[in-house]
């Protein structure tokens, strides 16, 4: 994300060029000279939160897996006991959908929520290491490098 | 929602295409809807009775309609892309020339950042309300209401059991459509708070460094991004939680549906290819619903930049030329009288600035203006120009008032070197002809010399074609108001005006600025806001300013002897060395 804007003279309200985080995500997507090596800078940030990205992984697949077997127990009704005019068999098949449906809901929800918590204070740490670097920064990269970046 | 219709005119330009984006969009929506239909055929006619042929057929088709409908997408895509640029441009440009026609009286109640963001975020975000109008928007209602309606033309039974199930998955949009709001609007707080750390720390970085208060500033800036991340988590966890609840409504509705369905199937009321038909539909009608909760975010922010732009847009210059008004008669040396004239901020008197100001320049006299710092020196020299217009008496020049002529006019003849210079991005050369893009290369050169800027423009590492940096970070304060002065002799002003700040020029410099000064005054009705003795000396006549007031006027011999303010400022602002000369 970046913010386009040209700097103002001295005084300028910097504090309008960073756009909300809110709904609407205006500006152009600025290309990264390396993707790659520019991802790989950025993983260390969720390294302390290892332990949880491991869990969100389990249910992240807990939740693929269910979704894939709701389709298939969808066939089965209506292959199964639909056609061969079942319906107890139905009311048991329909149940079993609804519990792994709910499942793999759950699962989503829990995943969802952790990586909610993970991903803000991993941004949060991108903030802090830049806010820091610029202070650490000699003057002449402030006047030398394009603003708002 | 006014506030964006307002707004319409500018699309009004591309209604061809926004109209051929929309119906391009009306046949992706009808193929979308057709599909289940199409699955219900190949199970009712095709698998059931074990007819190959309308198997296949119906293959072919499903698979025709797919490969337009994507066709179809893509030109939706292209033209509501499109609109939205062209749009976002015109509103631009449109915001640009309003903001161009601003006085000084407009901008000083606008601020500049918040016309920043006009330009730059709030432009964009209308812009993503017109493309998002023209595609999904629009697309994702039309095939919720076109699948309702297919499922009631599917089965009237089933689809009403539903009827339940949409209304909780309504109570739960809403839910969240009216939480979100305010929610994001306590991250867009959080999100000021921490920018302004971070401005703060940008725009005064020297001084940070230069009082050891990094540490102080590091603190700072951690609070307020705790502060900013907490609150990130707890309204993101928050909507997080939105789209599995709202698939539970989808999920428990298509097991209701598999499970009454196919009793009724069993029953023979309906066919399997029917049942399969009305749970396609059921997941088409309910799975734009998490798009068009965030369209609503889209809208809502669309309608606060909305109201931003037509705020801009419907604002008045202050200053304006009267309908049908002439030029102001061309004049080398030109008279300029003052005659009664105040000026008084928002036209309140309370905030008076200027007042009783009388005051006649004879052609080719130099006056030179003195006052502390708030008398009033620069808006008297703002009424000149216009960039306020004066609440009381008349500004005359060669006895013309002028508010009666063209404001263009009337600046083509006055020439200005700022006490700030400002510079552009762009070549010395450029910077130079910036008044007059039309002059020669020698005319530049002949008032480069003038203002004793050729010598050092040569040593540059390009010389003319020189790229002057971002404010001018490459070049000295004196080289770059020696550009200044260049560039106001090479517009030939019949009257000049010398806002001559050298106060961060050594002594050399303004030596060397001075002489160009001189070059630059000769023959001209000049007005010098005086901060330097040897300007002062040589004015035809010195006017003090107090508190908005003329408080002596005269030469400087004169006020020597009479006036007890001119002593004052005279030792204080110019030095005890030279007296009385």
């Amino acid at each position: 994300m970046t913010n386009q804007t040209t700097e103002r003279q001295s005084s300028g309200d910097f504090r309008t060029r960073m756009v909300g985080r809110g709904p609407a995500q205006p500006g152009k997507i600025e290309k990264a000279r390396d993707p790659r090596r520019a991802l790989a800078r950025l993983l260390p940030y969720l390294g302390p939160y290892k332990t949880a990205l491991v869990v969100v992984l389990g249910f992240v697949l807990i939740s693929t897996v269910l979704g894939l077997i709701g389709p298939y127990l969808m066939g089965k009704a209506i292959d199964g006991f639909i056609a061969t005019k079942d319906a107890a068999g139905l009311a048991v098949i329909a149940i079993w959908m609804l519990v792994i449906f709910l499942l793999g809901n759950l699962a989503d929800a829990v995943s969802g929520w952790m990586m909610a918590g993970i991903s803000q204070k991993a941004l949060k740490g991108v903030r802090r290491d830049l806010f820091g670097h610029l202070r650490h920064s000699p003057c002449v990269f402030l006047t030398a490098a394009p603003r708002a970046s | 929602m006014k506030q964006v219709f307002k707004l319409l005119r500018f699309v009004k330009p591309y209604w061809k295409k926004s109209l051929l984006s929309l119906a391009l969009l009306i046949v992706v929506v009808l193929m979308d809807l057709a599909i289940p239909r199409l699955v219900q055929r190949i199970i009712d006619q095709g698998i059931t009775p074990q007819n190959m042929k309308v198997v296949i057929n119906t293959f072919l088709l499903m698979l025709g309609i797919s490969i337009l409908d994507t066709l179809f997408a893509i030109g939706n895509n292209n033209y509501s892309v499109q609109v939205g640029e062209s749009v976002a441009r015109d509103l631009r440009e449109a915001l640009f020339l309003k903001i161009q026609s601003f006085s000084f009286g407009n901008l000083d109640r606008l601020k500049t950042g918040q016309l920043m963001v006009l330009l730059s975020s709030d432009s964009s975000v209308i812009q993503r309300v017109v493309q998002i109008s023209l595609r999904i928007g629009t697309r994702a209602p039309l095939i919720m209401i076109g699948s309702i309606i297919l499922m009631f033309n599917t089965d009237q039974h089933l689809a009403l059991t539903m009827l339940p199930l949409l209304l909780v998955t309504s109570a739960i949009i809403v839910f969240f459509a009216i939480k979100m709001g305010p929610l994001f609007l306590t991250i867009q707080q959080r999100l000021d708070k921490l920018n302004t750390v971070l401005q703060e720390n940008i725009a005064g970085v020297r001084v940070v460094k230069a009082f050891v208060r990094a540490r102080h500033e590091a603190e700072r800036f951690e609070a307020a991004n705790q502060d900013f991340t907490d609150r990130n988590i707890k309204v993101m966890q928050f909507m997080s939680t939105m789209g599995p609840a709202l698939s539970v409504c989808v999920n428990i509705g298509i097991v209701i549906v598999l499970w009454a369905g196919g009793l009724q199937s069993i029953h023979g009321n309906i066919t399997t290819g029917q049942l399969v038909a009305f749970i396609n539909y059921l997941q088409t009608a309910l799975g734009p619903l998490m798009i068009m909760v965030n369209l609503a975010n889209v809208w809502a922010a669309g309608m606060a930049s909305a109201e931003r732009v037509n705020e801009v847009l419907e604002e008045v210059p202050e200053v304006q030329d009267a309908p049908g008004a002439p030029a102001l008669p061309a004049s080398t040396r030109p008279r300029v009288v003052f005659e009664n004239v105040g000026f008084h901020y928002n036209g309140s008197t309370n905030t008076t600035v200027l007042e009783g100001i009388n005051l006649t320049v004879e052609p080719g006299q130099t006056v030179a203006i003195l006052g502390a710092t708030g008398a009033g020196k620069s808006t008297l020299i703002n009424l000149i120009l216009r960039f306020y217009d004066a609440t009381e008496g008349r500004v005359l020049i060669d006895g013309v008032d002028i508010r009666q002529v063209r404001q263009d006019s009337l600046l083509a003849q006055v020439g200005i070197v700022p006490q700030e210079t400002v510079l552009f991005s762009g070549t010395v050369m450029d910077n130079i002809r910036y008044g007059r893009p039309e002059a020669s290369g020698e005319e530049v050169v002949a008032a480069a010399k003038a203002a004793q800027a050729h010598e050092f423009i040569l040593d540059l590492e390009a010389g003319y074609d020189t790229h002057v940096e971002e404010r001018g970070v490459n070049l000295s304060g004196g080289q770059k108001q020696r550009i200044a002065i260049a560039r106001a002799l090479l517009t030939r002003p019949s009257i000049l005006i010398l806002d001559d700040s050298t106060s961060s020029v050594d002594v050399e410099t303004e030596t060397k600025i001075q002489a160009a000064l001189d070059e630059l005054m000769q023959g001209r009705t000049c007005f010098v806001v005086a901060q330097r003795i040897s300007t002062v000396l040589k004015a035809d006549k010195i006017v003090v300013i107090e508190k908005g007031r003329i408080a002596a006027e005269g030469t400087h011999r004169q006020l020597f002897k009479s006036s007890p303010i001119y002593q004052e400022i005279y030792a204080s602002q110019l030095g005890d060395g030279v007296n009385g000369v």
